[in-house]
């Protein structure tokens, strides 16, 4: 049987203070998110689209399956839409390897605040952990190598609302009223959510049925138009991820029933 | 000072009594699987707490100093995150945490005459990753720890354990229901309450009388209160871990009254 990772003062708990990140330092495994060698022969897999949109009930947040190097399709089932607490949904843009190592510290720290300092970690305090994770990966944004530009959704118990940010390479955040995009097929589809919100019927008094059928009408039109973008792919069952983030929690939604509303919404809502 | 044989000896005989008598008196813990996982409950002051989350799938139990409690339980939590983060939580277990780091940990700080020793005892308990079974493991405060399946207890001295065994053994839980395995858990701890709090040492200790665990009880309910929590393995979360609430905990007061003496017996 292997050992144990052991960190090396055992019985001086005092130096971590619920810092997930310290703690992984103490035992030489830090998250290297920061590394700045050079990478410029380094393919990267990479691509996306990735849209959360407020509705009724709370947030609901989805991605395509996709990941690209340059044009070549590498992998056609990968899960940008990650669980990072049970009240939190991360969804990834950029480079895969970072982000759902991102994710993991994330899902990790929070569960390691809360037991160890006997609380759950506020909103803000999860909020500010992920802005210092996006901005200690500045170094490799800034080489090209792997920036990471996530949508975090989480539901507020506090104020009982869901809540959406969208953050930059530095490290920002800005909280989003009702709609937020990113990815290499955002571009496409930040307009026709702009359209749909100001003219059309707005998100927030959508229910689960409707703004699922928004989601996957924008991932539809950002697929046609971004080659790195998955859609829905009914010759090899691939549908997007969509996960509702509400008071009750993280719901993942069901493949068939994502078919259901695809057939019915997008596909027989077809009158070209 | 301590070079000869003898002395050494006679300095750790000297430290087992000094830590029994510091734990004499030290509200037990006890741990009982029920339908849906495992139920760990003890009795504390008003605004203490003695049972902890220490991952997705293990929870513990401490008494004794609470200076010592808290550093065991931080160690285990550090053990636990770094472990799962640095492999996967399928990795940790309790025996691997206990075997590897704390039990090692515990017996130096034992043998080490010249420091503290640990004051604390631990009753550990985890829902197995692949049959979901509970396991309990109790920690003593020689850094000597032991398991078992169908219950877990961790008391301020032996008698106290053999007795609180003794009576679980002969008054298992009706059915695997929270409610009735909450029920045979108080009774347990009251027969570990009612032996430390005596203050007699018996070579063979007699079990306490219903009419006494009575009384025990209802001195206890005025000032102490009820503490449980489980791993529900039924819970959709990965984290299994989850403090009753004084709510449900409530219904143990009814079982108090219906005690002989009791307001309903």
């Amino acid at each position: 049987m292997d050992k144990l990772t052991t960190p090396p003062s055992s019985w001086d708990h005092t130096d971590f203070h619920g810092d997930f990140l310290t703690l992984l330092g103490s035992v030489g495994h830090g998250v290297q998110l920061g590394e700045t060698a050079d990478g410029s022969n380094i393919t990267q897999i990479e691509g996306t689209t990735v849209l959360a949109v407020q509705y009724a009930d709370g947030v609901l947040v989805a991605g395509d399956r996709r990941a690209t190097a340059g044009n070549t399709i590498m992998y056609d089932r990968a899960d940008k839409v990650i669980d990072v607490d049970d009240h939190s949904v991360m969804a990834i843009s950029g480079s895969p390897a970072l982000a759902y190592e991102m994710a993991r510290v994330l899902d990790y720290s929070f569960r390691y605040y809360r037991r160890s300092q006997l609380q759950e970690l506020s909103m803000e305090g999860k909020l500010r952990t992920l802005s210092r994770l996006v901005r200690d990966n500045l170094g490799m944004a800034l080489q090209g190598i792997g920036v990471v530009l996530p949508l975090f959704a989480t539901y507020d118990t506090v104020e009982d609302e869901g809540k959406l940010y969208f953050y930059d390479a530095l490290g920002t955040q800005f909280e989003m009223a009702e709609f937020a995009v990113a990815g290499s097929g955002s571009v496409w589809i930040r307009g026709a959510l702009y359209y749909q919100n100001r003219w059309q019927r707005r998100l927030v008094e959508a229910d689960l049925d409707e703004a699922a059928a928004t989601t996957l009408r924008m991932l539809e039109a950002a697929a046609h138009y971004d080659a790195a973008t998955g859609g829905v792919r009914e010759q090899t069952a691939i549908v997007p991820t969509l996960k509702a983030v509400t008071r009750e929690g993280v719901q993942t939604l069901d493949e068939d029933y994502l078919r259901g509303i695809y057939t019915d919404a997008v596909e027989g809502a077809d009158v070209r | 000072m301590y070079d000869e044989p003898h002395r050494w000896l006679q300095a750790v005989e000297n430290r087992i009594l000094y830590v029994e008598k510091r734990l004499r008196g030290a509200s037990p813990v006890v741990g009982l699987p029920y339908e849906d996982g495992a139920v760990l409950f003890t009795v504390c002051p008003h605004g203490q707490q003695k049972i902890y989350e220490v991952y997705d799938r293990l929870a513990l139990g401490g008494l004794g100093h609470p200076a010592d409690v808290e550093r065991l339980r931080m160690m285990a939590i550090n053990l636990a995150h770094t472990e799962g983060f640095t492999r996967s939580a399928a990795d940790v277990t309790l025996q691997r945490l206990l075997n590897f780091a704390i039990a090692p940990q515990v017996k130096t700080a034992f043998d080490e005459v010249f420091r503290s020793p640990v004051i604390a005892k631990f009753l550990m308990v985890e829902l197995d990753h692949v049959t979901d079974d509970t396991r309990f493991f109790t920690l003593n405060f020689d850094g000597n720890f032991s398991s078992r399946d169908t219950f877990g207890i961790a008391a301020g001295t032996h008698q106290a354990e053999e007795l609180m065994a003794r009576r679980l053994d002969e008054h298992p839980p009706v059915s695997t229901s929270l409610a009735d395995v909450l029920e045979v858990a108080l009774m347990a701890w009251a027969v570990g309450y009612a032996v430390d709090t005596n203050g007699t040492q018996y070579d063979d200790p007699p079990m306490p009388s219903d009419e006494n665990l009575a009384d025990k009880l209802r001195e206890a309910a005025e000032k102490l209160e009820f503490e449980a929590a489980i791993l529900d393995r039924s819970g959709a979360s990965k984290a299994k871990f989850r403090a009753l609430t004084p709510e449900e905990t409530a219904p143990l007061n009814e079982l108090i009254d219906r005690l002989p003496g009791g307001d309903d017996a």
